[in-house]
């Protein structure tokens, strides 16, 4: 594990080669982004293509013809297929990444009513969650459709289940080895005015839900949701309909189905939009939709340690597998921002820690960290801000550097996204 | 999701959406009519579609609206409103005629498939419910634009005409994806030429794609027999 925050110089920007880019996915290898172009209103585009880009170069080499206005994109964990929603359409194309083909097209539900959303594929790559926020021509409501993601299977990409429940559900993620499926839940019993929740599935059945309050607003949604990589918790934006909002990211216990934190991004948005976290757990980024920046969140202390601007309207972020990279579809100006998150401060972080166990080499770090601040702002924050929590005698935990190559089982132990700095020896 | 009392927030454009019907004009015998009766309907249904998008507490009042439109459907109208300049329009009046039906509504919806809204116009064909609809699919299976939904929906119906154009699309690798999609379709069909196709392919397909594909099928044909 490796901890590599920021250090943006600058954000580069991929232009995408149709309208609208919504979702993204990186595929496990971190070789390829797919992010959905799901057209416009103004002027009025129905989109259909994913694109696709290679990470190396950060240059798009092609795309692929999928259903109508496709949103969200979501790769089995070998990354040899991808599931792709098309929100108008109301179906989900299956590509095969090896060929780039769209091999297998699934109705979920009616064009233009059932409102297609997120997907998430579990961990073992048997079934893929379709989300939903529309309904049924007929009045019924088939919420989420569960597709079979395994192509061994008689009926891959078929649809296996369905759930149906009030609401409207956005984007999700898995915890528990893939036992729970956890899913942002809007509207609940079809009450525009009812708080967002965090849903918890376990095969189909709804097991358990969190409830946030946000501070201000009128009407919430929650667009997206995480789960942070040690499965213990998800930090949930929340999307205001309204114009007041709270500008807030929640932090639940997902064992104990409980707040335990709220994130005041300070952004001056009031609708955070896609939220992601890297690799190792230790940094949450949430879009600031309207005011076209993303706020970067440290999760052992929950506090926001920087803001970055991108372009127009950015929906979705992702990290790639390294977390050297972070994409973020900017809805509103047709292109994908790549923010870089530099190793070198791996070195700062390592220092930081070792002075923390040993207070005798504070003066070696205080001038090789005086030495990497000489050009970039958004390092000295960090470096501050670690500083200060050494200061209280506080031990940061699970900054690992990426060459101390810590054992697995110590990093079982990291408690990421705890709300709060707690202690952590290694041994 | 069910219309509830939160729609307050929303009545009042739905309440255009609503008042245009009242512009519409009885019924007449079908004569060819200009698009505006309906443009206004067809314009706000559409907005109101565009705001659910954007803004989920709306997409209850689209689909009401939606509702609505349908009931009330001038085929005539929406013959000519799916020929508008204006894309918005004539995706929403293509949708319509799908929910509607009817000869005369397929059509009027492979007219708009050959004029180029092949996405939208074969999404309303395969959303037409009976064996009606089974030529124009296979049309568009032949066609090539948006061949993997008239695909798909051939292999939903259990209709057997589709058969033997399913295996030359099979076949046919120069569309990789609409061959990949006829062998889903054919093990839905069924039957000895369906079978034996599929296992052809599955061996001698020289897209990787569509020899894996009519494995997969061939997977689903031996566990579900027909």
């Amino acid at each position: 594990m490796s901890l590599m925050i920021a250090l943006l110089l600058f954000a580069q920007q991929i232009p995408t080669p149709n309208v609208g880019p919504f979702g993204a996915a990186v595929s496990p290898d971190g070789a390829t982004l797919l992010v959905p172009e799901f057209g416009s209103f103004n002027p009025y585009v129905i989109g259909g293509t994913v694109a696709v880009i290679d990470t190396a170069t950060d240059s798009v080499t092609g795309t692929i013809a999928v259903g109508m206005q496709p949103e969200d994109v979501a790769f089995t964990p070998d990354g040899a297929y991808a599931f792709v929603t098309n929100a108008g359409g109301a179906t989900v194309s299956v590509i095969d990444m090896a060929t780039q083909i769209v091999v297998a097209t699934t109705p979920c539900g009616e064009p233009f009513a059932t409102f297609l959303y997120g997907v998430a594929i579990d961990p073992d790559g048997k079934l893929a969650y379709v989300n939903t926020t529309g309904g049924n021509w007929d009045g019924s409501e088939e919420n989420i459709f569960i597709l079979d993601a395994d192509p061994a299977s008689p009926t891959f990409a078929d649809v296996v289940d369905t759930v149906e429940i009030s609401g409207g559900f956005t984007r999700g993620g898995f915890r528990a080895q893939g036992d729970r499926y956890v899913v942002a839940r809007g509207f609940a019993d079809n009450d525009f005015s009812a708080s967002p929740r965090v849903s918890q599935f376990h095969n189909g059945v709804l097991v358990s839900e969190t409830i946030v309050v946000p501070a201000v607003g009128g009407f919430h949604g929650a667009e997206d949701l995480v789960v942070t990589p040690n499965g213990k918790y998800a930090y949930l934006p929340v999307w205001n309909f309204t114009e007041e909002g709270s500008d807030e990211v929640f932090v639940i216990d997902l064992g104990e189905n409980k707040v335990i934190d709220i994130v005041r991004l300070g952004s001056g948005d009031n609708a955070q939009h896609g939220i992601t976290s890297d690799p190792s757990g230790l940094l949450v980024l949430a879009t600031n939709f309207f005011a076209g920046s993303v706020s970067v969140i440290f999760t052992p202390t929950n506090t926001v340690i920087d803001t970055i601007p991108v372009e127009s309207l950015p929906n979705e972020v992702v990290f790639t597998p390294d977390g050297l990279k972070a994409y973020v579809t900017n809805q509103g100006s047709n292109s994908v921002s790549v923010i870089p998150f530099a190793p070198s401060l791996d070195l700062v972080v390592s220092l930081a820690q070792t002075a923390v166990v040993d207070p005798s080499v504070q003066k070696a770090l205080d001038k090789k960290i005086a030495k990497a601040l000489e050009d970039d702002t958004h390092l000295a924050a960090l470096v501050k801000f670690i500083k200060e929590k050494s200061a209280e005698g506080k031990i940061v935990i699970g900054l690992y550097a990426k060459d101390t190559n810590p054992p697995a089982e110590d990093l079982n132990n990291v408690d990421v996204g705890l709300g709060g700095i707690d202690t952590y020896t290694q041994p | 999701m069910r219309l509830t009392k939160a729609h307050i927030a929303v009545a009042a454009l739905a309440a255009l959406v609503a008042g245009a019907f009242a512009l519409k004009p009885p019924p007449t015998p079908p004569v060819r009519r200009e698009a505006e009766p309906l443009r206004p309907m067809l314009v706000s249904l559409s907005e109101l579609h565009t705001a659910a998008q954007t803004d989920r507490t709306k997409v209850d009042a689209y689909l009401s609206a939606r509702a609505r439109a349908v009931e009330t459907a001038d085929v005539d109208a929406l013959i000519v409103a799916s020929r508008d300049e204006d894309l918005a329009v004539r995706v929403m009046a293509i949708h319509l005629l799908g929910a509607v039906g009817g000869e005369r509504a397929m059509a009027a919806l492979m007219h708009a498939y050959r004029a180029g809204d092949a996405q939208a116009a074969a999404q309303a064909v395969a959303a037409i419910e009976g064996a009606d609809a089974v030529p124009a699919l296979l049309e568009i299976l032949s066609a090539g634009p948006a061949a993997n939904i008239a695909a798909e929906a051939l292999g939903r119906r259990g209709d057997a005409r589709a058969v033997e154009p399913l295996i030359a699309a099979l076949r046919d690798e120069t569309d990789p994806s609409r061959a990949c999609h006829a062998a889903g379709a054919l093990a839905r069909l069924g039957g000895p030429a369906a079978r034996l196709a599929l296992e052809q392919s599955a061996a001698g397909a020289t897209h990787v794609s569509i020899r894996r594909s009519a494995q997969q099928a061939s997977t689903r044909f031996s566990e579900e027999p027909r």
